[in-house]
């Protein structure tokens, strides 16, 4: 109701500009052709960027998860959008994920000069949750034998949280992923 | 916890997570097995920003202390409760590790979620697939612990097939390699009741009975053992026989069986 009455006061142009914007969204959004992410374009602006570095990719399960990781401005590599992870109680398998496309990408023709570098890094980062860890292990076990390293992001006790206050999962985890110092 | 139907206050009781599922944009509708108030559909808000609330997540089958607030009515009302806190007493994170154990948990609790009704609380059925998830967590995945937990399920609901004497007489079941049987007819049958009835392999029955009977440690070791030990064929014709005897009952086909067979060469020891 709040929405219909702001609507009711806004600029006619502006709700003309609005509807026409949602309208197209279907039309123009399309999926990457490389890394499965939506794009107005053939090849999304992180692909086709060759000043990325290509070697390395980082495999997230949805667009959401690839802007937040974007916004750290931290990782420089690209990207590949599996568009969900596992989930047995969703009836989410292998197949309905956007994996093929990810093995497309592993498989480089080396007599393509113009080709890009060959992928040396996978880093899974799925939510650390039982779905996304499922995910990275069965990604881990599909890619390891092809050559290509394959890594999970970090996961434990939260920045700036106290030890005292933290679960048994959290806790058991940051234990099992501990780093030399 | 208060005795009784919970009513409009919060109430701390142990709990188990049968499934969980996005309601709008970081809220959650989370499916849960309780002793005293059987299954509990709630929901959680903020579930997917609070750590503080739910630490460890919320992932089927996660055991562990569930705060709830029925809405007015209690839990007769039929009305959504909302889920204020969850704490696992388990690290259930190890699903995640292994492939053949996250397909077998999210199995045991379809199969439960399919089963019951709201409300329909059992206590022993809750300890039941406390015990199934532990085991499995422990020991790793093992089709033998799917179908005790299946047949057990069975009994307690009151649907399983007769399978130690004749369901239409109670008389004893010829001796012989097979076994007369008809599940229109209630189960096992006798000679005189199970003309034109299907044989099924006595071997087969007498791992479900093995299975079934079995309550301290060692004798459900020993049965896990004995079913494991088993040719393969029998081992599917328990399965499919088990499986055939849950499927009326069932609303749907459980996903988390196709999930076995889209793993492929991944998929868990099922038989």
């Amino acid at each position: 109701m709040r929405l219909a009455l702001a609507m009711v006061k806004a600029d006619p142009e502006y709700l003309r500009a609005l509807s026409e914007a949602i309208g197209s969204v279907h039309a123009q959004l399309k999926q990457c052709r490389v890394c499965c992410d939506f794009t107005s374009d053939e090849v999304c602006p992180r692909c086709a960027d060759a000043r990325r570095d290509h070697t390395t990719i980082c495999v997230v399960s949805q667009p959401q998860d690839r802007m937040a990781i974007e916004r750290t401005g931290v990782f420089r590599g690209v990207y590949h959008v599996l568009h969900g992870v596992l989930d047995p109680l969703g009836g989410v398998g292998p197949g309905d994920l956007r994996i093929d496309a990810l093995l497309a990408r592993l498989h480089r023709d080396p007599s393509d000069a113009a080709a890009l570098p060959g992928v040396e890094e996978i880093i899974v980062a799925t939510s650390p949750n039982v779905e996304g860890d499922a995910t990275a292990l069965y990604l881990s076990k599909l890619i390891g034998p092809l050559g290509v390293r394959v890594s999970r992001i970090a996961s434990g006790v939260a920045v700036g949280g106290e030890l005292e206050y933290a679960d048994v999962t959290t806790l058991h985890r940051a234990l099992e992923d501990r780093r030399r110092l | 916890m208060r005795g009784g139907g919970w009513t409009s206050g919060s109430e701390r009781t142990p709990a188990v997570i049968l499934a969980t599922r996005g309601l709008g944009e970081a809220d959650l509708l989370v499916v849960l097995l309780t002793p005293g108030q059987g299954k509990v559909r709630a929901a959680a808000r903020h579930a997917r920003k609070s750590r503080r609330r739910f630490p460890g997540g919320l992932s089927g089958g996660a055991v562990g202390e569930a705060t709830v607030a029925m809405r007015g009515g209690g839990s007769s009302g039929g009305g959504l409760a909302r889920l204020e806190a969850f704490t696992p007493v388990r690290d259930h994170g190890a699903l995640g590790r292994d492939l053949s154990r996250f397909a077998h948990v999210a199995y045991l609790c379809e199969l439960t979620d399919g089963l019951l009704y709201e409300p329909q609380p059992d206590p022993a059925v809750f300890s039941a697939l406390c015990e199934a998830i532990g085991r499995t967590m422990e020991h790793g995945a093992d089709a033998g612990t799917l179908r005790r937990y299946e047949l057990w399920l069975l009994r307690a609901l009151g649907l399983l097939p007769a399978l130690d004497g004749c369901a239409v007489c109670g008389d004893e079941l010829a001796p012989g390699p097979t076994v007369l049987f008809d599940e229109a007819h209630g189960g096992a049958l006798c000679p005189l009741h199970g003309r034109g009835a299907r044989r099924i392999p006595v071997e087969v029955l007498a791992a479900a009975v093995a299975l079934l009977v079995a309550t301290t440690e060692p004798e459900v070791d020993q049965a896990l053992r004995s079913v494991a030990a088993r040719p393969a064929g029998d081992r599917r014709g328990l399965r499919d026989l088990v499986l055939g005897w849950l499927r009326p009952h069932l609303r749907h086909p459980l996903r988390s069986r196709e999930f076995f067979v889209k793993l492929g060469p991944s998929a868990p020891e099922d038989g």
